[in-house]
């Protein structure tokens, strides 16, 4: 940042100054030599002391500052100089310089100085005798500008260690400064990431606080449609319900995302079978073939049986794509599935001939609360969150969700993810693993987050598939409406109880003649009589918190198929 | 107090899987406990043993033992309406939460 000074610099800077103040008083002693007018000896006298300062400047690099400082000091000595050659008076100069230079000093050096001066001139009035025939007056006035010169050079260095004393300071005020503004914008940093994380809990605990109610209000009009025989009251019940089953997506899509967010969406990976990407396809033909819309599902021959990673997310990445593209895809329109598998990757593509997208919104396009203009949103609906998930779930799976498009002919969505290949030859089939592996769909309904957590691993784990019903209500409105190979029901939830859910259900199915799907309770009442209350109230077994999972494969076996068997 | 990385290995999930859920059940339980004291002025005996029973679960499912006993002492406390008893298992849990929260 800037020269340090030290001893040797300070020696090699004396040494400087001898060997120039040399030639200088020899230059001197050969113009007293041969010249013997005044005037002459006070220019010739002046012109040494400037070309002396001069040399000392250009050797010592001095900076335009000190070089300003020393223009100054040599104007002065000039006029001190000259004024004292009119009036006779230049020794009385003198004095004030030496303590001058002693100020400026403040140490032993001025005493150096002097002394170099007087044995100089004493030396030269020795050498010289009384050829040179020099005055009290000339000696007073070599002297003089030794000293004048000792100062010049001095001074710089005096001025240097002050302005390298002043820079260090300034420097370590600056740094303080930036260390204070560094802290700062850090505490800002934490302070922002904070308030988006507390954002997203709040956005999250917020969903679901309005998916409860919601799952209620669902709940009710399902129950109410059930008793409703007047047609048109019927139909008033269907477009609540279907409002209310949008706005509910619309807070699963706020929920996944905020989720995303608050980094509480994390991937899990589980042997899954690729019959499940086959599987979800097939639930959009219906609405495809409702639509008028050709949906062709490419599989290529190379996919392997079952892979590693986790299905629930690139089954909703494949659902949200999915249906994206039969919403955006007119009647009599196409939608081309490609599913392959090469080089331990699973590529996924989504063409479709739709609205397409317009050149300049497909780079925002992935990101949330983006549709391709305002006119989509009017005209489709969404929250404009599907695709923002979608692309963070297939980056958290080691995908890159990608597009091209052209806007009025069509889109074409792709991704591929790293999965390793599972190989369950009978040979290598583990006896606890293939009692581990299960095949099917769960519902659990369940109200506290962290059994859902737990129970959804765990499910994961063994290959299931599930969906959660956050409450009693929940759990009767998602039976009625999906199948499932089993429900697991906790007892105390809010809205209904898990028994009250479960005489809602058996109601239901009796009345419609429906396959009755085995409810199993889960709670953490394990005191005695309490089976025999589960199984009273109609419910097909037990299990009880804490959850064993070895218990918990074993129950599930008994209702869901062993998909090794 | 707790070894998570014990459970995630008993459990067969992943240590982050693990740290995730318990994240959340402490801050679940932080609300419950919440409750709990608003209940325990009330004297809300029933509500408390409800309230406490999800903790107990949701702790014995993740294998957080000390959690769920205690847990579950304060359902049998408030179900014979021990003023003391539940007064003291509510600070017991509390600090456990928070012991809990500082491992996270």
């Amino acid at each position: 940042m800037f020269r340090k000074t030290n001893p040797i610099n300070m020696k090699t800077h004396v040494l400087k100054q001898i060997i120039l103040l040399t030639i200088t008083i020899v230059i001197i002693m050969i113009v007293f030599r041969f010249s013997s007018h005044q005037y002459l000896q006070v220019f010739i006298d002046t012109a040494m002391v400037i070309i002396f300062s001069s040399m000392y400047i250009w050797i010592e690099k001095v900076p335009a500052a000190y070089t300003t400082a020393s223009r100054i000091i040599l104007i002065v000595g000039l006029i001190t100089i000259i004024s004292a050659q009119f009036y006779g008076q230049r020794q009385i100069w003198f004095p004030p310089w030496i303590l001058l230079a002693f100020f400026l000093r403040g140490r032993k050096e001025g005493w150096i100085w002097l002394l170099i001066a007087e044995s100089t001139i004493t030396m030269l009035y020795l050498i010289g005798g009384p050829e040179v025939n020099l005055s009290f007056q000339d000696l007073f006035i070599l002297l003089s500008d030794l000293l004048f010169i000792a100062l010049i050079t001095n001074w710089y260095e005096i001025n240097k260690e002050t302005i390298l004393t002043r820079i260090k300071k300034t420097n370590s005020q600056l740094e303080e400064r930036v260390n204070t503004r560094t802290q700062e914008v850090e505490e800002a940093r934490v302070e922002a990431v904070s308030a988006l994380r507390t954002r997203s809990e709040f956005l999250a605990n917020m969903s679901h606080e309005i998916r409860t109610p919601l799952n209620a209000i669902n709940g009710f009009i399902s129950l109410l449609k059930e008793d409703e025989k007047d047609q048109q009251k019927q139909e008033y019940f269907e477009i609540i319900q279907h409002a209310s089953h949008s706005l509910v997506q619309t807070i699963n899509d706020i929920l996944d995302y905020s989720k995303l967010e608050s980094k509480k969406s994390f991937v899990v990976n589980a042997p899954f079978d690729t019959e499940e990407i086959k599987d979800t396809i097939k639930l959009f033909e219906a609405k495809a073939r409702e639509k008028e819309i050709i949906l062709h599902a490419q599989c290529s021959d190379g996919i392997p049986q079952y892979l590693n990673g986790d299905i629930q997310k690139i089954r909703q990445t494949l659902n949200n794509l999915l249906s994206n593209a039969l919403k955006f895809t007119p009647k009599s329109g196409s939608v081309i599935c490609d599913v392959s598998f090469k080089e331990e990757r699973l590529s996924i593509s989504m063409q479709d001939n739709g609205v397409g997208i317009p050149k300049e919104k497909l780079d925002t396009i992935f990101e949330p609360f983006t549709q391709a203009d305002g006119s989509t949103q009017r005209e489709y609906g969404g929250s404009g969150l599907g695709l923002a998930i979608c692309s963070a779930y297939v980056k958290m799976m080691g995908g890159q969700l990608q597009v091209e498009s052209v806007y009025g002919e069509g889109s074409r969505f792709y991704f591929s993810l790293p999965l390793e290949v599972i190989k369950k030859s009978p040979e290598q089939k583990d006896e606890s693993n293939a009692s581990s592996h299960l095949k099917g769909h769960v519902l659990l309904a369940e109200d506290n987050r962290a059994n859902q957590l737990f129970m959804g691993l765990l499910f994961s784990n063994i290959g299931l598939s599930y969906e959660v019903a956050p409450d009693g209500l929940a759990a009767v409105e998602m039976s009625g409406t999906n199948t499932y190979d089993v429900i697991l029901m906790d007892e105390h939830m809010p809205h209904m109880s898990g028994i009250k859910a479960t005489q809602k259900i058996l109601k239901r199915e009796k009345e419609q003649q429906l396959k009755h799907t085995p409810i199993i309770a889960l709670t953490a009442n394990a005191l005695t009589g309490d089976k025999e209350r589960f199984l009273a109230a109609g419910m097909d077994d037990y299990i009880s918190k804490p959850v064993n999972v070895e218990d918990m494969i074993k129950l599930l076996k008994k209702y869901i198929k062993d998909e090794h068997v | 107090m707790y070894d998570l990385e014990v459970i995630a290995k008993q459990l067969g999930f992943g240590l982050d899987d693990v740290k995730t859920i318990v994240k959340v059940l402490v801050e679940e339980a932080n609300i419950s406990i919440l409750k709990i004291d608003d209940m325990f002025n009330h004297q809300a005996w029933e509500q408390i043993a409800t309230e406490v029973h999800s903790i107990k679960g949701s702790a014995g499912n993740m294998q957080l033992t000390a959690l769920s006993e205690l847990s579950e002492t304060l359902e049998q406390a408030a179900q014979i309406h021990d003023t003391q008893q539940v007064e003291m298992l509510i600070n017991n849990i509390k600090s456990t939460l928070q012991q809990l929260q500082q491992q996270l």
